[in-house]
Parts: structure tokens; sequence; C-alpha cells
């Protein structure tokens, strides 16, 4: 009898559908969007809290602190999470009759040296439009955001860009990390080479790979390993991509390259 | 079978199938999405007014009005068909229109019972007043006795405003982000705003209207998009209040019975696809937010706004029929036609 019922029922909501042209939509037409994952810091000395949203009725957020996939069986977000450690939170949103998100990701980081003492100059200076507050913004640990507008950014069109910092006492350095920004759409990719020099000799190089079409706009670290040991002076050498390539609108011209904090450990 | 009442029924028989245990609902065909909050919540057709796009073809579908007689009428900027005229249900009465490259803004005037419309083009730089079926009856061409613009180039008006006394506010959301009064003869009266930082200016003055709630004291309502706040001016240009709509960038007010509706192109941080509908009451606090979260006011104001469902891509505008369904035309959305939304 019951199934008798529900057949009929079906039937019913078939049968009245068809009396409108008009076909309404469904709850599994729809996707879910991103969570919004923000953080007090996200670059930070002790800790830095996250929260993540995505207020839908009935919407679960799952998250991953450990760079592990999400999936439905990740721990559910309940409330905002303490770090202590530098991280990459991957989360997505479930629901029971929509489609689930894309997975969105956020990149926090423990500072492990304060170098906001250290003198830092600039050569040139960057673009009018993009100058944040100048090279003192390198070391101020205030990150800047997908947004190249923000007031955070440095941007320079250059043939290459040269950052000396200097510390009043020596201190043992074996890594230096340069926080840029990736974002085809508007021109700006990421560097072709990094030197590091100190007391006119090179101490650590990095060269990065060609950009390619299906890399997505994204914050970075650029990593580079130098000899370790004190320094009282680092020469960053930069040389942004001289040569966008063939599949871009903008082939064969000089790229944007973006900068918003320098780290070192 | 009138279609509100037809939705309330599914409705009903939708709830009365649900409450017969969890394992039957697993067997529906079907469950509608309904999307919005509080007192404004709709169900969604997203197939509304789609066409053959070899005969009748969109590129961004930007603004829509409903006329006297209750069509509604779409404007787009693919000079084959500016302009398309539907009935409610989205079935296509007739199309015009073939010179308005930058067709960007459509509002309806009734002026001694006829209905003329004002289209806002940014290629042209000027706004041209046509009859409903698109006779050309005026052009207002930028403003330069106003000494704000060096060539009629720098003039990129995207709507426009019409007092019942005949005047006309423009806004320049693309330009000079001037907003400029002129006369029903086309003289300009005034001329004010800007682009700026400032209460009284603008960035992206991109819609404008006539807010007639209180009768007796009427003023403009106008978006400061990329600011995300709807501004208060009074008629003569004078600057009163501004409502902060934070996370929401607003595209063009739009007045119905005791609320404002507003196509919100872009959400929170501005990203790409973001965008849902914003419904503001009589105190012009947002209540309602289809494919939006649930807005929430705390001491410090509205929490910024963020999409949570991708129903919409990048509503341009709303048009609110005589029934309370809304059509929403989309900006740079895939050339797709408009969504229409029941009242629930």
């Amino acid at each position: 009898m019951r199934i008798i019922t529900v057949l009929m029922s079906i039937f019913l909501l078939w049968a009245c559908k068809e009396v409108p042209k008009m076909a309404l939509a469904n709850t599994n037409d729809f996707r879910l969007t991103m969570p919004q994952i923000s953080a007090s810091n996200l670059l930070f000395h002790q800790k830095t809290n996250v929260s993540i949203r995505n207020s839908l009725d009935g919407a679960t957020i799952k998250y991953t602190i450990d760079g592990s996939p999400v999936t439905k069986e990740s721990v559910s977000y309940a409330k905002p999470i303490v770090l202590n450690e530098s991280a990459t939170i991957a989360a997505q949103t479930f629901h029971p009759d929509y489609q689930e998100s894309s997975i969105t990701m956020l990149q926090v980081r423990k500072v492990k040296e304060d170098i906001g003492s250290a003198d830092i100059s600039l050569v040139p200076k960057p673009h009018e439009k993009y100058k944040a507050s100048g090279a003192k913004s390198l070391t101020d640990l205030k990150k800047g955001t997908l947004q190249f507008t923000d007031g955070q950014w440095l941007g320079f069109q250059t043939k290459s860009v040269v950052i000396n910092l200097n510390f009043s006492e020596a201190r043992k350095v074996s890594k230096v990390i340069l926080s840029s920004l990736l974002n085809h759409g508007s021109w700006i990719f990421l560097p072709e080479e990094i030197e590091i020099i100190s007391e006119n000799k090179q101490v650590g190089k990095l060269q990065l790979n060609t950009p390619t079409e299906s890399e997505v706009s994204a914050m970075h670290y650029i990593e580079i390993l130098i000899a370790p040991k004190n320094y009282h002076d680092l020469e960053i050498k930069i040389s942004p991509l001289n040569k966008i390539p063939n599949w871009h609108p903008g082939q064969g011209t000089g790229a944007w390259f973006f900068i918003d904090e320098i780290l070192i450990e | 079978m009138k279609r509100s009442h037809f939705i309330k029924t599914t409705g009903l028989l939708t709830a009365g199938f649900l409450t017969s245990g969890n394992v039957l609902a697993h067997l529906l065909p079907f469950k509608d999405a309904v999307i919005g909050h509080d007192s404004h919540r709709y169900k969604i057709d997203m197939n509304w007014g789609a066409l053959n796009a070899e005969f009748h073809p969109v590129n961004d579908c930007h603004e829509m009005v409903q006329d006297s007689k209750g069509r509604i009428l779409l404007l787009t900027n693919h000079t084959k068909n500016n302009v398309i005229v539907y009935d409610r249900s989205g079935k296509l009465i007739e199309t015009w229109g073939t010179e308005y490259p930058g067709a960007h803004g459509l509002t309806l005037s009734t002026e001694n019972g006829e209905d003329f419309l004002y289209i806002s083009d940014n290629v042209r730089h000027e706004v041209i007043k046509t009859t409903i079926d698109g006779k050309v009856v005026q052009v207002f061409k930028c403003p330069l006795a106003s000494g704000k613009y060096k060539t009629e180039e720098a003039y990129i008006p995207t709507e426009t405003a019409i007092h019942e006394n005949g005047d006309i506010y423009v806004a320049d959301g693309y330009g000079e982000q001037y907003i400029a009064h002129y006369n029903a003869q086309g003289e300009l009266l005034n001329i004010f705003g800007g682009k700026g930082d400032q209460d009284h200016q603008f960035n992206n003055a991109h819609g404008i209207c006539i807010d007639t709630r209180d009768a007796k004291n009427p003023t403009l309502l106008i978006t400061a998009r990329q600011q995300n706040k709807l501004k208060r001016f009074s008629l003569n240009g004078d600057f009163i209040e501004s409502i902060d709509l934070p996370g929401a960038y607003i595209c063009r007010p739009v007045i119905h019975n005791k609320n404002v509706y507003l196509a919100t192109i872009w959400s929170n941080d501005g990203s790409d696809g973001s965008g849902f509908v914003s419904i503001l009451n009589e105190e012009n606090k947002l209540i309602s937010a289809p494919g939006g979260c649930e807005p929430i006011y705390t001491a410090n104001g509205l929490e910024k706004m963020y999409q949570t469902l991708q129903v919409f891509t990048h509503p341009h505008d709303v048009c609110v029929d005589d029934e309370e369904n809304v059509y929403v035309a989309q900006w740079n959305s895939g050339k797709t036609y408009p969504i229409k939304l029941y009242r629930v």
C-alpha cells in the first residue's frame, strides 16, 4: 500500500510539473561555493586563529591541516582553529542536498626569525601603483592577499630587482624565503631566477620552472637555500620573467613581479 | 493553474512526502532548490527565457524592466537584438534594436500614460530615449558644458533615473563618476558626485533610482559598487547618508513596494563568479540574499557578505514583477539568458 502511495505521489509530482512550461531547478543542480578560510595572521610568531565559513543551512565544512586531501570523513569544522606551527589548511563544504564545493586552501606560516629591525633597501623603486609602504613593507609581516591591488604588494616591471638586507649583528641563515604572487591573468608571474650574494660572493641561487598555462592564481613562498653560516648582509638579486611564454596574450614581453614579504630561517 | 498556486501545491506535496520517512526521501525524483532568507525565499528556473542563440543571441544580459502591459524587457549588448521582449512565462514576444553596441542601462518611465525607455549606451557615450517599441525620441549627450569633461569619450553612462516631473539623472558609472541632472528638454541643471572616497563621491556610480517609498520626500539612491555602499542624495544633489553593505558589489537599486532589490555582481573580496541578489527592507537593512549567506547584523553593522551556493555567476540587474517574482540578468555569464526566481 505504501509503495502505491509513493508511486502515486511521484506521478502526481510529475503530472503537476507538466502544467506550466517551467522547470524548477533541483537542489542537486547546484554546487556549494568554496568555504572562506581566514586567519588572524598569515605569518605569525606564536599562534594564529583560523576560521572557516559557509553558513548555508545544513552545510558542513570538512578540513585538514596536514596537507592531506579533504574527504567526507575529514574533521568537521565547529569553531576557530588555533595553530602554532606552519600549516596548509584545506577545506570543503558538504550538504545532503547540494553538490559539494571545490576545495579551497590557505597557507599559514610560522616566522622563525624576526628581521623587522634589519636595514633594507631596494633598487629600483616599485611601480607607482603598487608600492605598499616601500622596502619596509617587506619585513613588516603583513601579508598581501590574492588581490594585487590591496596595498600590501610591491609590483615591478623591470629587468631586475635588488634587495639589500643588513643585520646589525651577524646572524645564522640557511634559507631565504620570498613571498610572491602568481596571477597570469593579470600578467603577474613568478621570477625566472633568484641569486643571493654576500660580500661579493654568490651564496645561493634558484632557477624557477617555465610558467605553464594551467597554474592558477596563488601566493607562493619561494625558498632559496644558501650556504649556512653567519651573515652580516645579504643581497637578493631577482630576475623577473623576461619573456612571457607563447601561450599567453602577452607573449614575448616582460612580466610583472610582485613581492610582499621576505623571511629568513 | 496559476503559477504561484502551483508552487504552493508542489511544496505541500513535497513536504507531506518527506515526512513519510527518510528512506523514502531518497526515492524523490527531485527536490526544488529554495534560496533566500526569511520573508523573501525563492524557487529557481534556470531556463526562463532561453532562446535559440542562432536567431536571438545575447552577450551580456545587462538590465530588465516590466512595462505597463506586464511584459518583461531585456537589454543586451548584442546588436542583432538589443531589446528582447518576453511575457512572464519567458515566451518571446518580439525583439528590436541593432544600434546599441554598448547597451547597458534600461529604465522605464511612464509619461502621460505612455511607456518610454531610457537606454544608457557606454560605447556611444550617450543616453537614448525611445518609445516602448524602439523609436528614438531624444538623445542626451555628454554634459560638456559642465566643464567636467574634456572629451565626449570620458563620459561612460551606465544608468538613468527619471523623476515624475520629467527630470532625468544620469550616472556616469564607468566614466568620471558624476551624476548629471537634466530637465525633460535635455538642459543640464546640475552635476554632482565625481571620483573619490569622500561621502559625496563615488567609485563606480553604477546604478541610480528615485526612492519613492517616502512619497512626500523622494530622494536618489545611487550605488557605489566598488565601495560596497548605497548612497542617498537629495534631488538637488546633496549627500544624505550611506548604507553599508560590506562584501556586496551592488549594481543598481530597484524599488518594489517597501523593498530595495539589488543585483550583486561579486561578493566578499570580489572574486569571479561570486554574485548573488540583495534584498533590503524598509529600514534599508539587508534581509535576504538569494545565493548568498544569511545577513547578520552585529554592533559593527552587517557582517561581510559572501556567496554560499553557485546559482548565479555575475548578476547585473533584477526586475521584480507584479507577482513578486524576480528576474535576474547576468553580465559575463556564458551568454546565458535571465534566471527567474519564483517567490515561495
